[in-house]
């Protein structure tokens, strides 16, 4: 954050000789003091496991910074200085074991002629005591004018007051479970101790005396009021007490995320809020604490090293400390006034101050590498050419590109019908097949080099479902024979005989090329032969060039043995598999054919069927002028039109079913989540209320929901069976309306708007889009008056299924067909005239 | 001299040696059952956790959308009392100059700030909590016995009840079990205490039940006047979308915190993003002289200057910029731009060089190249224009690189057409 860096200036590292070991050290480990010894300059008191070191920094480098180093028989816990016998003058150090202190004094013994100095430690006074210490305070407890007392904390949180070797007193917190610091406030007496509920509470000295367990009467309610408290909401890391005036001291504490100051009567200064993780801190005064302008400033370590100091919340300095620091003090060497001492987590000890040298751009690495530009330009040049290269080869390519039939053959056959080929598909998505048709794709590959990929899409309109949507080749080696199974299932119409296959051939240039296949299914998948019915009230005829053939030749799908017993009378009947009625195909006269049923739905995919295999036949046979006619009388379209647009009706009326059903689930969702939040503020509620009527009611919106959910997978195989039967008879009336007009223009047009391929798709509603066009060619085609428009605009402000909506599209419909079917025929005389604006009405469509 | 490892435990604790100190903590814990090394396992994976899930920032920026949350505001508010302002007029009509902008806001941010932002945007707004524990926690989530085994009557349950709580929030991620805890802590103890309502509210917030949050905040706030609880408040009422409300908790706050950094920073944040900058500017000049270090204040106070057609004043914040934080694309992009405004062509060219060598997310480099390509359009070069939208396209479809390509080809069709006419 900070473009300084701080400045060394004198370290101990290379007197450090043995290992280091991790969590030997704490913030009190060190010390910075002045000895009358050595008036001159602060010495610095380290504690590092059982040994005690003492350095005196010093600018010369040849003369020796270590004035003592002594091992000690236990390991050090924490370092203080203070008077703590009234008898000597000088500063005493403390030493914290975890069993026992040690109070010692620093001599220094002029060296003989000399030659050196020598310094030693004497210890005075040594005292063991059973609780574990954790950390210690020290200072003129009680007012006591000659000497500071000594304040133990230990591991459970105990606190022992020691006079020189005497034990006075000992209180008990039982509100401990880590012990924190703790610290006294000198100038009003008192202690600042730190809980585990994270609260610091002062307790006066006076105060604690009473607590002490010698003291405490048993009768007497305990409770312990403290002088003041302060809920700091987190754990308090380290306090510093510093005297700020002559009245007042500053108490300063760190949090894991805030530094708090107060003054010693609870008086809160300021809150410093960190956004990194501080680690120690130190306050120190600038002047003396009786100068009115004295001013407090506050340094802070962090996490990643840097060093910043405050004056109450405002920032003065930042600077990277190039090591983590865990203690921080000032200390005054003779040399150096002012310096900053640092302990670093690996046990160094380093003085240094905040340099002023900035160090600019110290992170940006720049990229320097000169560059030509005339080589750029050079290099640019080159690349341009050989994309307009590719530019124009473009065009080349499209020309030698081959033909993706060239470079792949492909071969579609379907098998024999059976039942219960495959029963793992059915097992794994729960479908019952009534038959299964194996379908196998032989894709033969000259050059396998040339395809790159290959995916296979099967297209299948239920009631068929195929075992496999998509199959994806990466590889092609000569020939790959893929063998997949559609399987007929459920109870809806069949409303296509045949089954589109798609190639989706990647080449090895990367040109995806789309080839689509379709093949026609065995009739044996969907129907069986029964009983010949004589009786039926719907029929087409086809009428053929050819003398007419024996039923069991054209429908070569079953073996002659098969449909023998069946057929009579050049009559044979079929039933489909899914709705179990039947269609009758009978052979008369000399070259006619005729197809009957009772339902209009019955008629159209067997009719295809019959067509299709009539062609195959005489294709096979080669009879080149084979020709045929499908008569249709008007009654019958009108029927068939009739029950179109009756199916229209049922389609779209199971729609709206269907989408009532959704919203109403919508609402029931909705619903059940907002009783669940309800539910859980009553959980949560202080105390917890009384749950049972929203329990209830979220168990009856549950059910409500399940059953919803049932009906609508009812609904939507509901909306399934109405779209096939639509369709079907859609497919026959276009079928219908090929044979009998003969403006291809017209039929291509309605045979578009009814795009009754897309009934299934999921990315659009049929009669929305239906109901577009259809109103689009009734106004710009056929030229309606502005009457006729206005009575079959459907209504803008309400849903496309709605009645009124619905109505006027059936309407549109019936209009439409009617107008092709019969206008046309009435006008065969004129045609040609009508051709030529027609054209021109088409060319407006587009 | 070994030292004893209770005490080695406890120092490097003190030291903020997390790691170190949870290895340590379980080789002890193998082999006997030490209440308050327990303890301080718990506090020290808490602490990390908290730290892995941003549960130190107060503050995080992400209004939330839900429409099935009952608590919510109403969806069409008075003008000027919400977040929701008409963004795209200012696109179209600034035109180019704007995707500078974004690019600079986003990078200008500290990397600390940056993450906090950024990575809480991604994570689920849901729990807090549950983020902490998907990010944070690598060591094992075996419970401490010591939460199993404690009984509310235990006379430790109040000293040991906010590291149970911290613990179950941050690190087992447990919501409910948490409000336990302080349902059962606020019972027990008599007095009351801000910090268990301010718990409260954070557990609320990670379950969505806003109005209980404010509640319990506000009580908070009767009890101890913390800059934690303002924090809070102001942050709840940014994600319910309610600015103006955010604004008078931040006066509120300011009369008891002078000045105070935090509260001013958010101050400047809201009216930032309600869309007066001037006002923001302000604030953030505040926290900049209060706070020297802030790289959010001098980030944004530059891209003001810069806006405010001074590049440059914002160019000399941009070095300042440069020079105290790590170095990023955005920052050199930034500066590419001021120096191209500034006229200063030798330098604008290698700063965009030095964005696009630092650059590594597909997004930034895509607006890299877009401002490089209004760069050469300004000199004039068509060609390269149209070259550096190739490549912002070619990087990332989704900037405005798509229809300013497409205008620019307009364009030179309809010179094309005029020369041939």
């Amino acid at each position: 954050m900070s473009i300084f860096k701080i400045q060394q200036w004198w370290s101990n590292e290379k007197l450090q000789s043995e290992e280091y070991m991790d969590g030997i050290q704490n913030e009190s480990c060190i010390i910075v003091d002045k000895f009358n010894s050595h008036s001159e300059s602060d010495l610095i008191i380290l504690g590092q496991s059982s040994l005690m070191k003492i350095y005196k920094p010093l600018v010369d480098q040849n003369e020796s910074h270590i004035i003592l180093e002594t091992q000690l028989d236990d390991v050090v816990l924490q370092i203080k200085t203070g008077k703590f016998l009234a008898s000597c003058a000088d500063r005493q150090i403390l030493i914290l074991h975890p069993n026992s202190y040690a109070i010692y004094l620093l001599e220094k013994q002029d060296g003989h002629a000399g030659v050196g100095d020598q310094n030693i430690i004497t210890p005075v006074i040594k005292h063991s005591f059973t609780r574990r210490a954790h950390s210690t305070t020290c200072g003129p407890f009680g007012n006591s004018k000659s000497r500071d007392l000594i304040c133990i904390q230990a591991l459970d949180g105990t606190l022992s007051i020691f006079d020189q070797d005497t034990f006075l007193f000992m209180c008990i917190f039982n509100d401990i479970i880590i012990p924190g610091p703790i610290n006294y406030v000198a100038t009003s007496d008192l202690f600042i101790i730190t809980k585990s509920t994270w609260i610091l509470e002062i307790y006066s000295y006076q105060q604690l005396c009473e607590f002490s367990e010698l003291s405490m009467r048993p009768n007497k309610n305990n409770t312990r009021i403290p002088q003041w408290t302060y809920n700091a909401g987190e754990e308090i890391m380290s306090i510093q007490v510093i005297r700020t005036s002559t009245n007042f001291a500053s108490i300063i504490a760190l949090g894991e995320r805030h530094l708090y100051c107060f003054q010693d009567n609870g008086l809160m200064k300021y809150i410093i809020r960190f956004d990194y993780i501080p680690i120690c801190f130190h306050a120190y005064l600038i002047g003396w604490y009786y100068e009115p302008n004295s001013r407090l400033l506050v340094m802070v370590t962090s996490e990643d090293a840097k060093l910043y100091v405050y004056e109450a919340t405002t920032l003065l300095w930042s600077c990277d400390l190039a090591h983590k620091a865990i203690s921080l003090s000032r200390c005054f060497l003779s040399s150096l006034p002012g310096g900053l001492l640092t302990l670093s987590n690996n046990g160094i000890v380093n003085v240094s101050y905040l340099g002023t040298e900035p160090d600019l751009n110290p992170n940006a690495i720049p990229i320097n590498e000169a560059f030509d530009p005339k080589q750029v330009q050079d290099d640019l040049e080159k690349v341009e050419e050989s994309l307009q290269k590719i530019m124009d080869a473009k065009e080349g390519l499209d020309e030698h590109d081959m033909d993706t039939e060239d470079i792949i053959k492909i071969k579609l056959e379907c098998g024999k019908p059976a039942r219960n080929i495959f029963s793992q598909f059915e097992i794994e998505n729960a479908v019952e097949p009534l038959q299964t048709c194996p379908v196998i794709v032989v894709i033969t590959c000259e050059d396998p080099k040339n395809v790159q990929s290959l995916q296979i899409t099967y297209d299948c309109i239920p009631p068929l479902i195929s075992s496999e949507t998509t199959i994806c080749l990466d590889t092609i080696n000569g020939t790959e024979i893929v063998e997949t199974y559609i399987i007929l299932s459920g109870d809806a119409d069949i409303s296509e005989s045949r089954i589109n296959i798609k190639f989706t051939v990647t080449d090895n240039m990367g040109k995806v090329k789309v080839l689509s296949k379709s093949t026609l299914l065995p009739l044996g998948l969907y129907c069986y032969p029964l009983e010949a019915v004589e009786e039926n009230s719907y029929q087409m005829t086809i009428e053929t060039n050819q003398t007419k053939l024996d039923l069991t030749e054209i429908l070569s799908d079953f073996s002659k043995e098969e449909l023998a017993s069946y057929i009579s009378n050049d009559t044979l009947t079929f039933a489909y598999r899914t709705s179990q009625k039947t269609v009758t195909i009978k052979a008369y006269d000399n070259n006619m054919y005729r197809i009957e049923a009772n339902e209009v739905t019955e008629i159209a995919p067997m009719l295809n069927h019959f067509v299709q295999r009539l062609e195959d036949h005489y294709k096979r046979i080669d009879v080149a002028e084979f020709e045929m006619n499908v008569g249709i009388n008007g009654e019958i379209i009108r029927q068939i039109m009739h029950k179109f647009l009756k199916s229209v009706e049922l389609h779209a009326r199971q729609r709206v079913k269907l989408k009532d059903l959704e919203e109403e689930l919508n609402v029931l969702q909705r619903q059940f989540t907002l009783i669940q939040k309800r539910l859980l503020v009553q959980y949560g509620s202080l105390p917890p209320g009384d749950c049972d009527p929203l329990e209830f009611l979220m168990k009856d919106t549950h059910e409500r929901i399940k059953t919803v959910a049932h009906e609508i997978m009812e609904s939507k195989n509901c909306v399934v069976r109405a779209g096939n039967t639509m369709r079907t008879i859609g497919s026959l009336i276009v079928y219908i309306l090929k044979e009998a007009v003969s403006d291809h223009l017209k039929v291509k047009l309605i045979e578009e708007m009814l795009s009754l391929e897309t009934l299934n798709g999921h990315f659009q509603e049929w009669e929305e889009a239906v109901a577009q066009v259809s109103s689009y060619i009734l106004n710009k085609i056929l030229k309606k008056s502005e009457k006729d428009k206005e009575k079959l605009a459907p209504v803008t402000d309400q849903d496309i299924l709605s009645q009124t909506n619905l109505k006027k599209l059936l309407k549109q419909l019936r209009v439409i067909l009617e107008k092709v079917f019969f206008n046309v025929q009435e006008t065969a005389t004129d045609e040609g005239k009508g051709n030529i604006t027609r054209i021109e009405e088409f060319v407006e469509v587009i | 001299m070994e030292v004893d490892s209770d005490y080695k435990i406890l120092n490097l604790y003190r030291i903020r040696e997390y790691d170190k100190c949870l290895k340590l903590c379980d080789m002890v814990l193998q082999n006997k059952n030490d209440r308050m090394i327990e303890y301080i396992r718990m506090r020290a994976m808490t602490i990390q956790a908290k730290v892995a899930g941003n549960g130190y920032e107060e503050v995080n920026y992400f209004p939330t959308q839900d429409d099935l949350v009952s608590t919510t505001v109403a969806k069409t508010p008075r003008q000027g009392t919400s977040f929701q302002r008409n963004i795209k007029t200012a696109q179209f009509t600034e035109g180019a100059q704007v995707t500078g902008t974004s690019v600079s806001r986003s990078g200008t941010n500290t990397a600390r700030v940056r993450t906090a932002r950024t990575a809480l945007h991604t994570a689920a707004r849901a729990s807090r909590a549950a983020t902490a524990l998907a990010v944070g926690s690598t060591f094992a989530l075996d419970a401490p016995i010591a939460l199993r085994l404690l009984d509310r009557d235990d006379k430790l349950f109040i000293p040991a009840s906010k590291t149970l709580f911290e613990y179950v929030y941050y690190c087992e991620g447990n919501v409910r079990k948490a409000m336990e805890v302080a349902f059962q802590a606020q019972k027990i103890a008599d007095t009351s205490d801000w910090w268990w309502n301010f718990s409260l509210a954070r557990c609320y917030e990670s379950l969505g039940v806003y109005r209980n949050v404010e509640e319990c905040l506000r009580k908070s706030l009767n009890q101890n006047k913390h800059i934690l609880i303002y924090l809070r408040l102001i942050a709840m009422y940014v994600s319910i979308n309610q600015p103006l409300s955010a604004l008078d908790v931040c006066k509120q706050g300011l009369s008891v915190y002078h000045e105070y950094t935090p509260l001013l920073l958010e101050q400047a944040r809201i009216h930032e993003q309600m869309g007066n900058m001037a006002v923001a500017v302000k604030y953030y000049r505040m926290v900049a002289t209060e706070d020297p270090s802030c790289m959010e204040a001098i980030a944004n106070i530059a891209m003001y200057n810069f806006y405010n057609d001074q590049p440059e004043i914002a160019l000399r914040y941009y070095r300042r910029l440069l020079a105290t934080s790590p170095s990023g694309p955005e920052i050199y992009n930034n500066l590419g731009l001021c120096c191209f405004y500034c006229n200063q062509w030798d330098l604008t060219l290698p700063c965009f060089r030095q964005a696009l060598y630092f650059s590594v997310n597909p997004e930034t480099r895509s607006n890299i190249w877009f401002n490089l390509a209004h760069v050469a359009l300004s000199t004039g070069d068509m060609a390269l224009a149209r070259r550096c939208l190739l490549a912002s396209v070619a990087i990332s479809e989704y900037g405005p690189a798509r229809s300013a390509l497409r205008v620019l080809d307009i364009r030179l069709r309809a010179r094309k057409n005029d020369v041939n006419q």
